[in-house]
């Protein structure tokens, strides 16, 4: 184990150290953007533990729709197709696919609520809205980290490996920094254009 | 001779002292053009390489044989140049409004400028690698590339941009729904 770097993460810093980032978020939100998440995490809570297990089923089929649609359908060439999706395996296939299905609705609903409170929770104001967020995040934070942390480590404990050495590698390829370099290109001419004024051609 | 990376290195830094003079809105409108043509060359490639070698089939008898691959080339750098052209010489297509002026404006504007050199410049070296450099006169050769200029034809605009990226599709078809969403917003 002597390449290995070992860092252990007790779980009071874990839990402070999600708590603190969304409460920070809060902080920044304001305390009626937040109000809007936690609706949708309760939304969403609700609709996970009613409708979740039931979902299973028509999104299993209506994956096999897609997929023998895609292959040709009915006016495929090949007339095995259909016996070919018949006997493969479904998308949600195990109680750990079916797990990630729950936090993928899940995530859905609490990221649509995130962006319903940006559009129309108002601009914020003042001291105490902010303080307010800060402790509504943090209620938000344990929200998430409730429903979400069993799904993502089932286990009582887990061991988080990260191959910094393949990291380093992966960033050191040429076609990553070509694509980082395309990304910076972009990321200027949406800088370039927001900073722009104006929004007639120029008559010359 | 000069190798080729220099070759078309400098030629990309000369788009890039262009794209200094003319402004970044107006730099812009190009690269929205030529992104959106080199999607189109790179969609319709197939059909076209066939089209031209029909072309080249019927016309045997007035062309050499061994020069279709210059045919070629020249067919496709003309129709780049042409439209690169007409990208620049046009107003219709620049972006509205008033860039960002001063240092950060000039900033822009080169760095968009590069780019389009890039976009123009890397389509035209990938015309000519695709048909081994048969525009002999410019003195270029596969033998020659050095290692470089080699590793560098991976990258060039039709090669990188054009690879699948997402849903079966390269880069420039969603750059280019980027940049023409951008201009209708503006």
């Amino acid at each position: 184990m002597g390449d290995v770097v070992t860092f252990v993460l007790n779980q009071h810093l874990a839990t402070a150290l999600v708590l603190g980032i969304f409460g920070v978020m809060g902080l920044i939100r304001g305390v009626r953007r937040e109000l809007y998440l936690s609706a949708a995490i309760a939304l969403a809570m609700l609709v996970v533990t009613v409708f979740g297990s039931g979902l299973t089923e028509p999104v299993n089929r209506s994956y096999r729709m897609l997929r023998f649609v895609r292959e040709g359908g009915l006016s495929a060439q090949d007339t095995g197709t259909l016996q070919e999706i018949r006997v493969q395996s479904d998308l949600i296939d195990s109680p750990r696919a079916q797990d990630w299905f729950r936090a993928g609705i899940f995530g859905f609903i609490v990221v649509v609520g995130y962006l319903v409170g940006e559009r129309f929770g108002g601009i914020v104001f003042g001291l105490v809205s902010r303080l307010l967020g800060f402790f509504v995040g943090l209620f938000n934070g344990f929200g998430i980290t409730y429903f979400l942390l069993p799904i993502i480590f089932p286990e009582p404990r887990a061991l988080i490996e990260v191959p910094t050495g393949e990291v380093q590698e992966a960033l050191v390829r040429p076609e990553l920094l070509v694509q980082m370099a395309i990304l910076f290109v972009f990321v200027m001419i949406a800088f370039g254009l927001y900073s722009a004024t104006g929004r007639a051609r120029r008559q010359e | 001779m000069a190798p080729i990376e220099l070759f078309f290195g400098v030629l990309v830094l000369i788009f890039g002292l262009i794209g200094l003079v003319r402004g970044f809105l107006r730099e812009l409108g190009v690269t929205a053009v030529m992104m959106f043509v080199l999607f189109v060359l790179h969609l319709l490639e197939p059909f076209l390489d066939r089209g031209v070698d029909t072309v080249m089939a019927m016309g045997n008898g007035l062309v050499e044989t061994a020069n279709h691959g210059a045919f070629q080339t020249w067919l496709f750098v003309i129709v780049v140049m042409i439209i690169a052209f007409v990208s620049y010489a046009g107003e219709t297509l620049s972006y509205g409004g008033y860039g960002p002026g001063g240092p950060l404006g000039n900033i822009l504007g080169l760095l968009i400028g590069l780019f389009n050199g890039y976009l123009i410049v890397g389509t035209l070296w990938y015309y000519l690698d695709k048909w081994d450099y048969a525009i002999e006169w410019m003195g270029f050769s596969t033998e020659q590339l050095s290692v470089q200029a080699e590793a560098m034809i991976e990258y060039l605009p039709m090669n990188f941009l054009g690879e699948p990226f997402l849903l079966g599709q390269g880069l420039l078809l969603y750059l280019s729904i980027v940049l023409i969403v951008a201009r209708v917003i503006r």
